[in-house]
Parts: structure tokens; sequence; C-alpha cells
């Protein structure tokens, strides 16, 4: 039976009207409700952990560093009721605290924890029959108490752990010398793993950007929301990972809205997954309470509390975990006036989140605890669980007892890359900050690539490129632990698609991709190809001979040459003048000639020329760069110059299909022109651009 | 009565008659939607997203205005924005001017000093230092000095280590100065090691992670030093952490004697999860 409420009651006549929004013109919000006697008893329970935090200094936004807030700790609340008693777990005033999850035995608790200014965030594990008995985890001088084990250590922040079900702990982490954040902005979160003794830390995921909400479901995968970019933008995708390696990661459903985007997924009592579902644009991490649906999308799942941005006079809650018949252990806040987002900063509302039970039917709220001076987020009843659902095992985990290194990769081809005529493949490597010390830009478009080698010695990049099939199957291996993307590519070396994401796995783990378009999994057809009976072609150039691309070392020097010569395309003549979309003159200029951090030449053929609405500023009209990040075969810098076959030309085209006639190639192949570029050049040009056209290379100096 | 006290209902009537909700991140005029009067830190910062998609040019002068809102965040966010934009070249002159500026309030130059970082222009090499060396407030120069890391500029490392080696009064300065130099290739690890016998604890744990970071095989000797005998028991876990990085198998001795005596317990923690990754049994 739930409990009753006289203001639950009234919540439940408007939610009955599907007027839920117009709780709030009545006046509701705010209920409370005394819980029934034995409530606790009830669902099972009779203790909260949770984490005390110092308020935010402003309301939040997934774009924020992790900075320190000193005046938090992780708690217990001893009993489910008003007024009960709260007992610090870590104890000490001055730390911070990131997240909490209860081991399955509910006998010891995971948290990010960090002690002091200088310090990070690390895993902690704390062990609560200790602690409550009176062992210290804090101590004098820097030290841990016996209470407390500390896993991981080293200069990254390592966020929000939780027990994964095959014993280990995983987390997120952003390290300083870890991959650039997509688009350049910071560094990039992603998920790792330590064994229970915090060693062997691994990485589980790299997404090229950060992983926001992850949380490891009774099936055995991680589920969350990969925050990176797609053509060059932000975009949102759901995602699911295997932690084991075995499996990769997956796109899971349709990219869910910017202003609900699913937080923290957990199980219900009824199989359906609940999650907090907040705005970028709102009061990051809160939201309101949503569920997904058959189909993989998101839906509301609260009456009451509105997901997105705007004001909510019933407030916004996070991080739920749901209890039985409805009801759901949150972490709720609301302001005064209910309008609480991004913007009550200014007036300094920053929401007070405070631990509640919510009806997830009625939307009526019972408070557990309030601390006015401190958020109270993650709460976690103290109770056994299982982290695996009954009948699910896990895969083996490849990397251990590997005998052969590398990370296989293998699928078929679709029908329509195939017809388009792919002959080979080639992987990319993404960069990461071992590779790249210094912050990649690649045009300000894709994160980091380039995958590259001189296996020949003649001190030009060769591509790693493996062949593909007469069915279009392919099978390769690729070097471990490292971020890679699958191109398949035409006779001309030119790109004709791309694996849509990143992956990467163990040493021994299998990534299938299918079509270069799948979800993973096993990739149809595969089974049966004539790839799958074959070893997989290694591409195993050592990484000393790997390189990134970098402008001025790699292209510019052959527009010095070739192009940016007295009359034709210097700085004097800039030729190729056109009147650009907003009725200016411009030309091409190629020449070397400092642009800000990068070059004329480099700022002329990415330019993208535009016509853009008056007053906003917005695009309205726009043309093609000579160079399109990505896409060689539509970049009009290479259809221009024209690009030879490269690979399989027996019956292909001399010259590729997809370049201007050979009357109308670009004149520096005409006779009294400046010395021409050679075949390997125009393919190293046709790298570059496929490559996401990147100014600095690996240790390259900007 | 304030007006934002109405909004809430407002907005729930107009949703219930199907209005379109409003964007509080986006504005049909860029230089509405980057207002720091009007919009707070977490707004602002998802309005240079969604400018970033497009990139008017009316969103120039406002974004550079704000390389000097308070909010860290924010000011490294216009950073980045006008650097995508190609601006960094003007964005570096503003923010040079506000960090100069003796009049300027210490949060503004605090963040211009952060947004010169993110600008990652090689003109900022010359206002930093000054500001690192010079500036009256140390929060200031606490920022410049992360600045300058945020940079890896040639110039950069030598005004850090300069900071780190005694020429700075503040430990969070010379903190923040050991921490950017870990990031810094063409640091000295000579020059930052000085940072391993500063008074404070934090300027000696930044040290010791960005020796780590460096993984430079010369100093493990310091390093083993700070396992065994540093004050304070984050310094010496951080110190075995470093180790590792080097890879020193010299070290697996002194790791596994800290794993088992030592009277600090996350120390020894740490050199248990160091031995396991060194491997060098």
């Amino acid at each position: 039976m739930r409990w009753q409420a006289t203001c639950g009651r009234r919540a439940r006549r408007a939610a009955r009207a599907s007027l839920a929004c117009l709780a709030g013109l009545l006046g509701l919000q705010g209920c409370t409700a005394e819980p029934p006697a034995g409530l606790v008893g009830k669902y099972g329970f009779e203790r909260v952990a949770f984490v005390r935090r110092a308020h935010a200094p402003h309301a939040g936004s997934p774009l924020a560093e992790p900075a320190f807030a000193p005046g938090g700790d992780a708690a217990l609340l001893m009993t489910a009721a008003p007024g009960a008693a709260v007992r610090s777990l870590t104890g000490g005033l001055d730390a911070d605290v990131r997240g909490l999850d209860l081991s399955p035995d509910g006998e010891r608790a995971l948290v990010g924890l960090r002690t002091a200014p200088q310090d990070r965030y690390h895993v902690v594990e704390i062990d609560l029959t200790r602690r409550l008995d009176g062992d210290a985890c804090l101590a004098e001088g820097g030290d841990l108490g016996p209470a407390c084990r500390q896993l991981t250590f080293g200069p990254a922040d390592d966020l929000e752990p939780q027990y994964l079900p095959d014993g280990r702990v995983a987390f997120l982490r952003q390290a300083p010398d870890g991959p650039v954040d997509f688009l350049g902005r910071g560094r990039a979160l992603e998920l790792w793993a330590v064994e229970a003794d915090g060693t062997r830390p691994v990485r589980l995921s790299f997404t090229g950007g950060r992983l926001l909400g992850a949380r490891g479901l009774p099936d055995g995968w991680v589920l969350g929301v990969a925050w990176s970019s797609r053509a060059g933008l932000a975009s949102l995708t759901p995602v699911r990972l295997d932690p084991s390696g075995a499996r990769g990661l997956r796109v899971d459903g349709p990219a869910p809205d910017p202003g609900a985007v699913p937080l923290g997924a957990v199980r219900d009592a009824y199989g359906q997954l609940v999650a907090a579902c907040s705005a970028l644009g709102g009061t990051w991490e809160a939201g309101s309470l949503c569920m997904q649906a058959p189909e993989g999308g998101w839906l509301p799942a609260l009456s009451g509390i509105p997901a997105g941005v705007g004001c909510s006079p019933e407030g916004r809650l996070r991080d739920p975990w749901p209890l039985a018949e409805g009801l759901a252990l949150v972490s709720y806040a609301k302001v005064p006036d209910g309008c609480m987002n991004a913007e009550d900063e200014l007036d300094g509302r920053n929401p007070d989140f405070a631990l509640a039970i919510v009806d997830r039917v009625t939307g009526a709220r019972f408070p557990l605890a309030s601390d006015a001076a401190r958020d109270e987020l993650w709460p976690r009843p103290v109770l056994e669980r299982s982290l695996l659902d009954a009948g699910v095992s896990l895969p083996a985990r490849p990397e251990l007892g590997c005998a052969t290194p590398g990370v296989v990769l293998e699928g078929v081809l679709d029908e329509a890359t195939r017809s388009a005529g792919a002959v080979g493949l080639r992987v990319l490597v993404g960069l990461d900050g071992s590779l790249a010390p210094w912050d990649m830009e690649l045009g300000g478009l894709e994160p980091a690539t380039v995958c590259t080698g001189d296996g020949d010695g003649d001190g030009l990049a060769d591509s790693q490129s493996a062949p593909v099939e007469a069915d279009g199957s392919f099978r390769l291996r690729a070097p471990a632990g490292q971020p890679l993307r699958v191109q398949a590519v035409d006779a001309y070396g030119a790109a004709l698609a791309q694996d849509p994401i990143w992956r990467d796995g163990p040493d021994c783990g299998r990534r299938s991709c299918g079509a270069c378009h799948a979800n993973g999994g096993e990739a149809p057809g595969f089974a049966a190809s004539l790839a799958a009976a074959r070893a997989p072609s290694p591409l195993d150039a050592p990484a000393a001979d790997r390189r990134a691309f970098d402008f001025r070392a790699d292209i510019q020097p052959l527009l010095d040459r070739s192009c940016a010569v007295a009359g034709c395309h210097d700085a004097q003549t800039a030729a190729g003048a056109y009147v650009d979309l907003g009725g200016q003159l411009r030309g091409l200029d190629l020449s070397a000639t400092p642009q800000g951090r990068r070059s004329t030449a480099y700022a002329d053929l990415l330019s993208v020329d535009v016509r853009r609405e008056e007053a906003s500023g917005r695009v309205l009209e726009s043309r093609r760069p000579y160079v399109t990040p990505g896409r060689a075969r539509e970049s009009r810098l290479l259809q221009r110059l024209g690009v030879p076959c490269r690979w399989a030309c027996a019956g292909a085209e001399a010259w590729a299909p997809w370049g201007v006639p050979e009357a109308r190639r670009h004149p520096e192949d005409q006779a009294g022109a400046a010395p021409g570029l050679t075949d390997e050049e125009r393919w190293r040009l046709v790298e570059w651009v496929d490559a996401g056209a990147p100014f600095h290379g690996a240790g390259a100096a900007p | 009565m304030s007006t934002r006290g109405l909004a809430p209902r407002w907005l729930l009537l107009a949703l219930a008659l199907g209005w379109p909700a409003p964007s509080r991140a986006q504005s049909a005029d860029p230089a509405a939607s980057l207002d720091a009067l009007r919009h707070g830190a977490g707004a602002l910062l998802l309005a240079l997203e969604e400018l970033d998609r497009y990139h008017p040019p009316q969103a120039t002068a406002p974004a550079t205005a704000l390389l000097a809102h308070p909010e860290p965040d924010v000011a490294r966010a216009a950073g980045w924005y006008l650097r995508r934009e190609g601006q960094a070249g003007a964005g570096v002159t503003a923010a040079a001017g506000i960090l100069a500026a003796a009049d300027a309030l210490p949060e503004a130059r605090r963040a211009a000093a952060l947004g010169l970082g993110a600008l990652r222009d090689g003109g900022a090499v010359g206002p930093l230092s000054a500001a690192l060396a010079g500036d009256a407030e140390a929060e200031v120069r606490a920022a410049a000095a992360e600045a300058l890391g945020e940079l890896h500029r040639a110039g950069a490392a030598a005004a850090l280590q300069q900071a780190l080696a005694g020429g700075e009064g503040d430990p969070a300065v010379r903190a923040q100065a050991a921490r950017a130099l870990g990031g810094l290739p063409d640091a000295e690890p000579v020059a930052v090691s000085a940072g391993l016998s500063d008074v404070d604890a934090g300027v000696r744990l930044e040290t010791v992670f960005a020796l780590g970071r460096l993984g430079d095989r010369s100093q493990s000797g310091k390093l083993l030093l700070s396992l065994q005998s540093d004050a304070d028991c984050r310094v010496r876990a951080a110190a075995a952490w470093a180790l590792t990085r080097a890879g020193d198998c010299s070290a697996a001795a002194a790791l596994r004697q800290v794993r088992d005596a030592s009277t600090c317990r996350v120390a020894a923690q740490a050199a248990g999860f160091a031995l396991a990754e060194l491997a060098c049994d």
C-alpha cells in the first residue's frame, strides 16, 4: 500500500486529469507527507547512504570541469524517517565527494573522494562495518584510516565509481594527459576500470568526448550517453558498452533530446530502465524522472516535474533509485519561486538538493533528510542486491591469457559502399594525450586522427590498409587499446564510408563493424564470408613509425612548391578570384603566411563561404570549402587537382571519376606551370583530408 | 514583486496551451544569449556551444567580453569559442589588456588569464608570464600559471620553473606552476624537481605528479626520498605512482618496503599498486 497524504491525493487527481503541469498552478509545490509506520521495513532497508556536497558555484553544466568544493562527505542516514541520525562515512569537513555506490552485499561503499585542493578525486572504498564500529576513514597527514582503502592514484580525476558484476570497479576518469575532448575544449571523460585491489587500470570506453551518466545494468552492459562530435558539431549518442571488452560499444537507440538526457539509468522492479532526464541547458544532472521506451527513446515517468530547461514549480530531481510500488529514492530540490535553472545563480538561488522519496504516479514527495548548507546527492538504500540478472553470464575478458596481441576488426561492407568501388580499408587511430602532447585541432572539426606508417621507409606516410574480399567482407588486426575508426576506401585511396563511432578493444578483442554503419554486435553475414575463413590482415606498423599529419610539415611544402608560386596562389596574386556569397571578391592564397595559430593557406582551404541572416548571423546559405575535412571525394581541391588510381587499378579509370574531367583539371598540370604534384603527393593530400585535415600533428609545437 | 516569480506559472500555462518552451541557452540575438547580466554561467556555457555551430559575427564582441567573466569555466569557454572562430589574436589583445589593467577587478584579471590559456595563442605567453611574475593577487598569478600550462608554448616553461623555484611566495601559485609544468614536454625535470623540497605539501604533491607525467627517470632518486620520507602521506602515495610512470624497476625494493612497513596506509596501498604495475619480478 502506498502512503496517503492530502497533497498526494490532490496531485494524483491532477495527474489523473493528464494535466500534470496544472499542479503548479494549483499551488501543489512543496507537497510533503508523513509516511505510514513500517515504510522502512516494507521496502527492505533501514539505512540510506548518500553524499553531502557544498552547493555548486553555479547550477551546473556538462562543460564544467570538476572543481573542488570542500565541505562535503559521504554519509549514512541511519533510519529512513524524519529526524533520523546521520553518520559521516568519510569524516572531516574538508573533503569533496563525487559519486557513491554500494557493494552487492551492502558492506562496502565506493566514493570519488578528494581531500585537498591540490589533490585529485580518487576512488576510495569504505568498509561500512569498520566505519560504523569507529574506525576512521580519513586520518591525519593526508593518510587514510583503517576503514578506507584508496583504489586509484595519480593526477587524474576519478569520479562516480561503481561496482561491476565481474568484481572490478568502474569509474569516470578525466586525465590531464588523456584524450582531448571533442572540439578541443578540454579533456575527454572516459570510463575506466580497475581490479578490486586497484591494479590493472584499463580504459573501457573511447567516445571521443565525454561519457555522461554511465551506469552498469543487470544485463552486464553499461549504459551511458556519449557527448562527442559528428560532422564537426556536438552530438549526443546513447551507447551501451561491454565492460569485459569482448563486445565493445554499441549505439543504443535514437539520440536523446538535448532537453532530456538520461543519466544514471537503473532498472526498476518492473524491468524498466529509469533515469534522471536532464537538460544540457538546465540544472545539469537534475531534471525529471524518465523511463526508457521499448523502442529506445526516453519518456517522462513522473507527474508534476517536467524535464527540460525553464521553470518548474515542482522543482527538479536527480540520482533516482527505484523502490518498490512505483516509489523512488531521489535527490530533490526546489527554489522559492520555482524557477530553478541555470540562471538562478544570478539571484543566489542555487538549488538545495535534499533526500526524498517520490511517488512516480502522483508526484507526491516525502522528505528524508535535508541539510540547508549542503546538497544531499546519490542516495542508495543499503541492502543486498544482485548486479546481474539470473541466467546472465559475463563474457570472458579477452586480454586475460591473450596469445596474439591486437584487436580484430571484422565485418561486411554494405552493398552501397561495395558498389561505389570499395577496394580496401584504412584504419585511423585517434590521437590521445600520450601521442599528441599538444592539443589537437583538426580544422576545428573531428577529434584527432590519423593512422599512417612508413612501412617501406621511403619517408612518405603509407596508409595502414587491409583488403576487402570479393563479397565485401574484411578482417584485420589493429593495435589494441587505442581508439580506432575504419574507413572503406576506393581505388584512389579516398574514403567512401567511415565507421560512425570510434572503437577500441583489448588484446584479443573482436569488434564487428557491419557495413561500417551497424551498431556493433555480430556483423550480418560475416560468419559465412570469405574474410571469416582467413587470418586477420595485420596492421602492425610499429608505433614509432606511425605518425600524424602536420599541415606545415606534410602539406604546406607541396603548396609552396606547386601552388603558392609567383603569379598564382601566392599572397600577392591569390589566383582563383570569385565573388563570395556576401558579395566580396575573394581569392585563394596558399602561402604559409601566419594567420593566427594557423596559416593563410590552411584558412583559405577550409574557409566556408556563407551568407548570413543579418540580425542573428545565422547561416542562410553556404558553399563547400576547398577542403571538406574527412571527405576527400567531396573536396573541391582534390576534385580540381585529380587523383590517380592507387590500388586495384585493373579495369579502373586512370583518374578518379569523382574529379573534374581531364580538360578542366587544374592548370598546374599543364605545360609551363609550376612543378606538378606527384601521384604520391596527391594520395598524401587525400589521406590528409580523409583524416580530418588536421593542422597540428603529434608532437608538433603549435 | 519580482517578475521572475511569475515566470513558472506563466510558463506552465503556456506549455499547457501547447506553446513551445522557450530555450534559455539560445536566442535569435547572439549578443543577448551571451549577456552575462541576463544569464548565468550554465546558460552562457551552452550558448557558446550553440553559437559554435554557426559562429555569427555578432557574437564575437560579447564572447570577447566573457573573457572577463568571473566564473572560470565561462572565461575558458569564451577563449575556446574565439579560438574556434579564428579570433584568437583579437582575443589575446582584449584579454591581455584586462590582465594588465591595474584598475580591473582581480576576478576579471583571473578570468582574463584563464581565457588567454584557452585561446592557445603564442601572443599570450608574454602577458601571462608578466602576470605570473608581477600581479598583486595570488589568484591571478595562479590563473596565469594554469594558463601558461594550457598554452603549450615555448617560453612558458621558463616562467613557470622560475615561479616554482622560489620566485613565488604563495604556495597555491607554486603548486599551479608545478601542475602546469607536468604537461609541458620542454619542462626541465631537474628544475621541476625543485618543488619536491617545498615547505608546502600541495606544492610537493603537484611536483610529484608533474615528474610522473614527464616520465623522466633522472629524478627517480628524489622521488624515492619523497616516497619514503615525505611528511604528507598523499605525497608519498603520489611518488609511488610517479615511479610507476617512469617504469624504473630499481625502485621496486623501496616500494616493497613501503608496501609492507610504511606508517602511511595510503602510501602502502599506492606502493602495492605500483609494484603490480611495474611487474619487475
